[in-house]
């Protein structure tokens, strides 16, 4: 064909389409159907909590936003900041705790280093209801009982193996010899940690730091063993107020405070999922 | 006073030895080389001499002081890594300033410091820039300048020229003499580029597969190897090895090789081991080894191969018994392979090897003033 001609008549240019084998369709329609499964509740969530009347079918709502109203009060927040207070001694104590274990288990030649590493990895997996009865014990003879700031200790505790594990895996990423380099300079451990390696796990503490929130911030029945006090339910545990007597359920403002409880913990997943995508770079650090 | 001591320095990992043996005395303000090949034990030796390493046995001293139990930051040494190992999180500024903050330098004259040395060094316009932004070269150079602000009793530098290009590198070299100069310290350092030895050294220390091979002047380790590693570690092209055959002429010992009979210098030479029955190997440096014309003593060869280099052309050649000879010829050479040519020797610096122990059969005496005497002449 010349190239060069000009195009004198116009040729219809039939692209043929991909077929689309039975497979394809299938998959897709299995996972249509997943995805509504999920959908389904969340839209029910959304439209019962700004329904006056809102039941246990998905309708169309009759538009209010009373149901909001009645938590955003200073007695409805309460139980929100009691959840922030408890999470956030949770990860200010856990991460600090965690980053100091974390530094010689993935460093130092500790005698039997392995061996506590297992353990630590094997606490992780520890059931929380296992260990309840004789905390509260505990905290009964320590006079440690209906206070929010020990509770928060104990979910620390709690949280302790994973966050360590996990800021082990990023501090090995360190390069040893930045370390060596400081070691020479004059820096000891605890100069090296804060000036050196803290730097550059800082992603990954964040990481650990958010998971710590959001852990404490769905904890249930910690404190509502260890603290009974009214006023300093966390969220998790004033939800039942909702769930009246006589199976009678407020279900919009069940709903309504579902969202709202949901909403901080939607936000910092999105966050920590923007600081994976940022990655590691150690540029210019270390060759290669 | 910083003088470095190695005594009887033994390095194991489990049941290998890194370094065997290792005794080795560096004076004040030397720059000392330690040159082998890869898994020699030269970087396992700088390392324990920074204290990263404890000796399993043997002692290290710096400037007198016993220091095996003694933590890096307690010796007084800095350390120019091979892989720079700057943090990256700091700016050239925070780098070079890191080890003086951690002294407690006051400010102002941390600021002062780091401007003096960035300005020797030429780094002044890079100094707030980050690790990543800079070349390997500006790299190598923070690195360096990290060290010399803490005037450390020892320099340490662990193959710092390998990651450059080859013109980088020989500019770095020149500096690098220069900061000796000028800077008068002791510097140790390691390398398996024997140029670099050659050019930048007091003394050189070669060691192989754990052991010191021989510690001497640039020179004395070119022209006298104690071995036959040395001798083809140092040098390039590799130095000629053949295959000899010491014998006695009239009560005098007589080298025969490629057809030819030399003389070696009877005050130095070594009597073989019985087990190599009077078979030595003779190593013959490239530029000792020249074209004569036919009628003159040598060996025919045929080229195999003609590497010019503009500056001078590397000349392989086969002879008959199946020995490579490479020869430097002058540049220009009409050479062409597959020409036959006649190859002499230069008879005064032949070395001799016992072929079992590997050692030179020449032993060094010391030479008065500038003269040399050859090791061999020719018969």
């Amino acid at each position: 064909m010349d190239r060069t001609a000009p195009a004198t008549s116009l040729q219809k240019i039939v692209i043929p389409y991909p077929r689309v084998s039975l497979a394809d369709v299938l998959g897709n329609a299995v996972l249509a159907l997943v995805g509504v499964a999920f959908a389904l509740p969340l839209l029910w969530m959304i439209f019962a909590s700004l329904d006056k009347n809102a039941g246990w079918r998905i309708r169309l709502p009759n538009l209010t936003l009373e149901n909001f109203g009645s938590i955003v009060t200073a007695q409805g927040l309460q139980p929100f900041v009691n959840s922030f207070y408890l999470a956030a001694v949770t990860t200010v104590v856990a991460t600090a705790l965690a980053l100091l274990a974390a530094y010689p288990l993935s460093r130092r030649y500790v005698p039997g280093k392995r061996s506590v590493t297992l353990l630590i990895l094997f606490a992780s997996g520890l059931p929380v209801t296992m260990m309840l009865v004789p905390i509260y014990q505990m905290y009964a003879t320590l006079h440690w009982l209906d206070s929010r700031f020990t509770t928060s200790l104990f979910l620390a505790a709690t949280a302790l193996p994973f966050a360590i594990w996990l800021l082990m895996n990023y501090i090995s990423a360190v390069p040893l010899e930045l370390e060596e380099a400081a070691g020479i300079e004059g820096a000891g451990t605890l100069r090296t940690l804060f000036s050196v390696v803290m730097p550059l796990i800082l992603p990954g503490l964040c990481v650990t730091a958010v998971y710590n929130f959001i852990t404490a911030w769905g904890a249930f029945i910690v404190p509502l063993v260890l603290d009974s006090t009214p006023e300093d339910q966390p969220g998790t545990v004033a939800i039942y107020q909702f769930l009246g007597a006589h199976g009678m359920i407020q279900f919009g403002q069940l709903s309504a405070f579902s969202l709202l409880f949901s909403l901080p913990v939607v936000v910092l997943y999105l966050l920590i999922g923007r600081s994976f995508q940022g990655g590691f770079a150690f540029g210019g650090g270390v060759r290669g | 006073m910083a003088e470095v001591r190695f005594e009887h320095v033994y390095k194991l990992f489990g049941a290998h030895a890194a370094v065997e043996d290792l005794s080795l005395d560096i004076a004040d303000g030397e720059f000392l080389v330690l040159l082998g090949p890869s898994g020699c034990g030269k970087t396992t030796s700088l390392r324990m001499l920074a204290g990263l390493e404890r000796p399993t046995y043997g002692r290290i001293e710096i400037g007198g002081r016993t220091v095996n139990a003694l933590p890096p930051k307690a010796r007084d040494v800095a350390m120019v890594f091979q892989s720079y190992a700057l943090f990256p999180h700091k700016t050239v500024r925070g780098n070079l300033a890191f080890g003086l903050k951690v002294r407690h330098t006051p400010r102002p004259q941390i600021r002062q410091l780091v401007e003096e040395v960035a300005s020797m060094l030429g780094l002044s316009r890079l100094l707030e820039k980050r690790p990543a932004q800079l070349s390997g070269g500006e790299r190598q150079r923070v690195a360096l300048g990290r060290a010399l602000l803490r005037r450390p009793q020892v320099f340490l530098l662990d193959e710092p020229l390998s990651n450059l290009d080859a013109a980088l590198r020989a500019q770095m070299r020149a500096e690098l003499i220069r900061l000796h100069s000028s800077v008068n310290a002791t510097i140790v350092y390691v390398t398996h580029d024997q140029a670099e030895a050659m050019t930048m050294a007091t003394r050189i220390a070669v060691m192989c597969k754990g052991h010191l091979s021989q510690v001497d002047t640039p020179q004395e380790i070119y022209d006298h190897p104690s071995d036959l590693f040395v001798a083809c570690f140092v040098g390039l092209p590799k130095m000629n090895i053949v295959r000899g055959r010491l014998t006695n002429a009239q009560d005098e010992p007589v080298v025969e090789l490629l057809g030819m009979r030399v003389k070696p210098d009877p005050h130095r030479l070594r009597t073989p081991g019985p087990e190599s029955r009077n078979e030595i190997l003779v190593g013959i440096r490239p530029e000792d080894v020249l074209p004569v014309p036919d009628n003159a003593p040598g060996v025919t060869a045929r080229v195999e191969l003609v590497e010019p280099l503009g500056s001078e052309t590397l000349v392989t050649s086969r002879i008959a018994d199946d020995t490579t000879l490479v020869a430097r010829f002058p540049a220009r050479s009409p050479v062409v392979r597959g020409e036959a040519i006649r190859l002499g020797l230069n008879t005064q610096h032949l070395h001799l090897f016992d072929p079992i122990t590997d050692k030179s059969l020449l032993r060094k005496v010391s030479q008065p003033g500038k003269t040399l005497r050859p090791e061999t002449v020719a018969v």
